[in-house]
């Protein structure tokens, strides 16, 4: 492993992604996706009480779905990187807390799946483990819970808001084995352009996803044709359209290949979900269930995966605050 | 009739919309220490602004 340019690590055993599992809500088994994730849940409560802990209960399902979908033991794997959007990442804690693995707690809001993948495969690469899991959660009730307003005042939703998905995906990173294998590794700066509107989540994260896609690109040396698919995890419609734009600035064009998670998540017309799909498990489940075997099947050969998280809490805004952003990236090849 | 009912009812959703939500975290913290969340500043305001209404029409009219 080395570092190229300024912020790329180029994995030279290339940590591969044995198994993934994507577990979703009722809203996202109605949407386009829905046939490619494991399982679609009817009821977003899954038979809990709570909110919070119906979120707890998807992490831990798909944390050990994606366990027995590998074949392996839990106990061969040696560490978990896991996080959520809710406060002091709860779902995840509690949700994990029978799974008996070496626990590290992650917090990059949105961008919480990539970052716990690009952790686990350093730690996989630098040969301090041989599996790791990287899961990640997000739940419309308990986000708009702590973030916005009750449910049931009905409150209207600006038309470039987003929709929470509820879900969770894992990955299964290994160092031995067969599956798609990361190959670099690209963490992200914070980037903030003084974005102040908390309904505009896509405006406040794509200076961030910029960022890191030029520095990926300036540091290897790529350019998007390199790549069968750029993928972005919760830009939703408008981030895109800027993300596009802003890329253009620098003389790279991305829209020959280039798609959103939260784009992909929900039919605009028929969901009612404005500008697209978001929260963590937007890129989680659409990467496990959706591009994963994509690159299994060699449909995709080479994708660059870039989630993005909008570094906020629930007063960040109030107190007059903008909304820094955040991306990382990995690059994956089948 | 319609003209009173829409306000009130409005009203009520702001003040029984939490109550449901924060129901999980108990009757006392959750449900009695949240449920004017979203009517809190209405009702701050509101009764602020008509008290000082109040005064005026009182000692200035």
């Amino acid at each position: 492993m080395n570092r190229i340019g300024k912020q790329t690590l180029c994995l030279d055993k290339k940590p591969l992604i044995l198994q993934t599992a994507s577990i979703v809500g009722p809203k996202e088994a109605q949407g386009p996706m829905a046939s490619y994730f494991d399982h679609c849940l009817e009821d977003e409560f899954w038979g809990e009480k709570k909110k919070k802990k119906a979120e707890s209960k998807i992490i831990k399902e798909t944390v050990n779905l994606a366990i027995s979908k590998s074949g392996i033991s839990s106990s061969s794997i040696d560490f978990c990187f896991a996080g959520d959007l809710l406060n002091q990442c709860i779902s995840s804690s509690f949700g994990l807390r029978d799974v008996n693995i070496p626990f590290f707690g992650v917090f990059g809001a949105c961008s919480t799946f990539v970052e716990s993948m690009t952790l686990g495969s350093i730690f996989v690469e630098a040969g301090a483990a041989n599996h790791v899991i990287c899961a990640t959660s997000s739940h419309f009730c308990s986000a708009e819970k702590q973030f916005r307003f009750p449910l049931e005042l009905g409150n209207q939703r600006p038309p470039t808001s987003q929709w929470t998905v509820t879900g969770a995906g894992c990955s299964i990173l290994s160092s031995s084995g067969e599956g798609p294998r990361i190959t670099h590794v690209t963490p992200g700066k914070i980037v903030d352009m003084g974005i102040k509107d908390a309904n505009n989540m896509g405006a406040a994260m794509a200076p961030a996803a910029f960022d890191t896609l030029m520095a990926h690109f300036e540091d290897t040396g790529r350019k998007p044709s390199d790549y069968d698919a750029i993928v972005t995890g919760d830009l939703g419609y408008i981030g895109k359209d800027i993300l596009e734009d802003l890329c253009k600035t620098k003389g790279y064009n991305i829209s020959h290949n280039y798609d959103d998670c939260g784009v992909l998540m929900f039919d605009k017309l028929e969901q009612d979900t404005h500008s697209g799909g978001s929260g963590c498990a937007c890129i989680a489940t659409i990467f496990s269930g959706y591009f994963y075997k994509q690159l299994q099947e060699g449909k995709i050969k080479k994708m660059l995966l870039i989630a993005t998280g909008a570094l906020m809490n629930s007063t960040s805004s109030q107190q007059g605050e903008s909304i820094p952003g955040i991306a990382h990236a990995i690059a994956i090849e089948a | 009739m319609l003209g009173s009912l829409i306000p009130i009812t409005g009203f009520a959703n702001s003040i029984v919309s939490p109550a449901i939500e924060y129901k999980s975290e108990g009757y006392v913290m959750g449900v009695g220490g949240k449920m004017f969340t979203v009517a809190g500043p209405v009702l701050v305001f509101g009764i602020s602004a008509s008290v000082i209404v109040g005064i005026i029409a009182t000692f200035f009219v």
